[in-house]
């Protein structure tokens, strides 16, 4: 438990840093001290500071720790490590919603309200499927959000090539992700607490979860309530992600993998660890995507899976040489 | 004799939807007893091992555990009593050795379930007891799969139930682990208010580890009763095989013919 405290704190204060470089970086060049002036409220950056890159460093931050406990849950939940939070389809009913309202003209809010409708449809639409009148196993949730998830796909295929010209940037960057329209979302931090309030004292429990659903009720695990509960928790936090920034991609596969080879996959201490660790990492890729070309801008799910690419493949590379 | 019951089934019945796996099963396993379940492949014995565990619906019947009905207890308490080996170990990501062996205190860890030095030292002397000292801080996906089910023993051994459901104890085993785990069992049933119940394939182990029978027959009709139960002509026709008994110092031993 001293170890779960010290590895929490290290992680936190690596956030408070990631937050640093976000308010120290742009188009606008501040030096480390005019950057600490401006955020004790005076100097001449303390507007561009307090008004544009820490408001978007916090939504960064929320979103990166939404998705990559999203993803710590899904693969318990649906017992594999190649799970992440928009296996079953989230994404891809965020993106018909959004994109379908993007090609009707509509912006701003309607966008989010359509993502954050298509992603609750998808969600829906899965967990009726999958449930039908068989057993819900993991398989049989994943193999339905999979091939759910490929409809979707069909179906952006298809609202892309209907597009015109002028729609198709938009649209494009809203499903690479993208964090610069994103507005202050406190919606989006009240699904993050409640989450994680909600799963953080249910982590005794996931440990157990996975060595087997068999093995979980046998050790007085009610493992039907628990798998509703994490599908839940789950899609709502993807789909709270994907209606702020589009589906970046990799925070929430990458992240929980990255964690359970470092500090192991104790859910008591990973699904914190998670939640600071995705946030901290999108705030990084978000502030280089922001100022890396400045004044030009990088979609922040580029970044994200650009970063997230190699670091997933040597992951990958890591553990079978383990196994060997 | 006349103490209650540590389980009791009074006609149970358990069905599938293809088809009664067990009518009318009355049993009553009380302390000190030692069960043994055998029956063809696919009659229904993990099923039935899965029911009385609490873990699936009976059809029909009950299932009393010390008196009070299984399905009014909540999910922990009947996990203090009760104790299942699986017949196979699904691990979704690999953990510890010792962490693995700590899952068995989880009925017994408060909400937010951190264990004292109290479950670490079980965990440690149940992997002592299992062979595996040395290998708390080993990957369970580096282990053998006799280490992974001697390692399924010690989670077993940490929970400490009442009642010991094992699902095909041997399995992976090797025959100087199937004596040792066997023999500790069997050393902590006699010592206290516990009992076991296993599902085998061998009548051999069976007869030298078991004083209790039950006989579940591929039509749903069962036979339980003492070691006795185990002629070559019940095994015979319970397995569609002709089985010689041969006497040994050590036990009965069944042949295949």
């Amino acid at each position: 438990m001293k170890r779960a405290l010290a590895i929490l704190a290290l992680l936190g204060a690596a956030a408070l840093l990631a937050l640093l470089f976000a308010a120290l970086c742009g188009s606008a060049n501040f030096s480390l001290t005019d950057t600490l002036q401006a955020l004790l409220g005076d100097g001449p950056g303390a507007a561009i500071v307090w008004q544009l890159r820490l408001p978007r460093a916090a939504t960064a931050f929320v979103t990166g720790a939404l998705l990559a406990l999203s993803g710590a849950l899904m693969q318990v939940l649906l017992r594999n490590p190649l799970a992440d939070p928009y296996v079953l389809g989230v994404s891809g009913g965020a993106a018909v919603g959004a994109l379908s309202l993007l090609l009707l003209g509509l912006g701003g809010l309607w966008v989010n309200l359509g993502a954050f409708a298509g992603a609750l449809c998808a969600v829906t639409l899965v967990f009726g499927l999958a449930h039908g009148r068989g057993a819900w196993t993991p398989l049989r949730l994943l193999l339905t959000g999979v091939v759910t998830a490929a409809g979707w796909g069909a179906l952006i295929t298809l609202l892309l090539s209907l597009a015109p010209e002028r729609a198709l940037r938009g649209m494009l960057f809203w499903l690479i992700g993208d964090l610069s329209a994103a507005a202050v979302s406190w919606g989006a931090w009240l699904v993050l607490l409640v989450a994680l309030g909600s799963a953080w004292p249910l982590a005794a429990q996931l440990n157990v979860l996975a060595h087997g659903e068999l093995a979980a009720a046998s050790l007085g695990v009610p493992v039907r309530r628990l798998r509703l509960l994490l599908y839940l928790l789950a899609s709502l936090l993807a789909a709270t992600a994907v209606t702020i920034a589009g589906s970046i991609g990799f925070v929430g596969l990458v992240v929980p993998h990255l964690l359970r080879l470092l500090i192991g996959g104790d859910h008591r201490l990973l699904l914190p660890a998670c939640t600071l660790a995705g946030g901290t990492l999108l705030v990084i890729a978000d502030t280089l995507a922001r100022s890396l070309i400045a004044p030009q801008q990088l979609p922040v799910g580029a970044v994200t899976a650009l970063l997230g690419v190699p670091l997933f493949l040597w992951l990958l590379h890591a553990g079978e040489r383990r196994h060997e | 004799m006349s103490e209650t019951p540590l389980l009791a089934a009074r006609a149970l019945q358990v069905t599938t939807p293809a088809r009664a796996l067990c009518t009318g099963l009355e049993l009553s396993i009380r302390p000190g007893e030692r069960w043994g379940l055998l029956g063809r492949n696919g009659a229904g014995k993990s099923t039935l091992l899965h029911t009385l565990a609490g873990l699936r619906p009976a059809q029909a019947g009950s299932l009393l555990l010390d008196g009070i009905p299984l399905a009014a207890l909540t999910p922990r308490t009947r996990a203090q009593r009760i104790g299942l080996l699986p017949q196979v170990h699904e691990d979704a990501f690999a953990g510890s050795v010792l962490e693995t062996a700590l899952i068995g205190r989880h009925p017994h860890l408060g909400p937010w379930g951190w264990e004292t030095e109290r479950d670490i030292e079980l965990a440690r002397a149940a992997l002592a007891a299992v062979g595996l000292g040395g290998f708390e801080s080993r990957r369970i996906a580096s282990l053998s799969g006799g280490e992974r089910r001697r390692l399924g023993f010690a989670s077993l051994l940490t929970q400490d139930p009442a009642l010991y459901l094992l699902d095909e104890p041997s399995n992976h085993l090797d025959i100087h682990y199937q004596h040792v785990l066997l023999g500790l069992l069997k050393q902590r049933i006699a010592s206290g208010a516990r009992a076991w119940l296993m599902v085998s394939h061998d009548p051999t182990l069976a007869a030298r580890y078991c004083n209790r029978i039950v006989l579940l027959h591929a039509d749903g009709h069962t036979e339980t009763g003492g070691t006795e139960l185990l002629t070559a002509t019940a095994l015979s026709a319970l397995y569609g095989h002709p089985l010689h008994r041969l006497e040994s110092p050590f036990g009965p031993l069944f042949v295949p013919g």
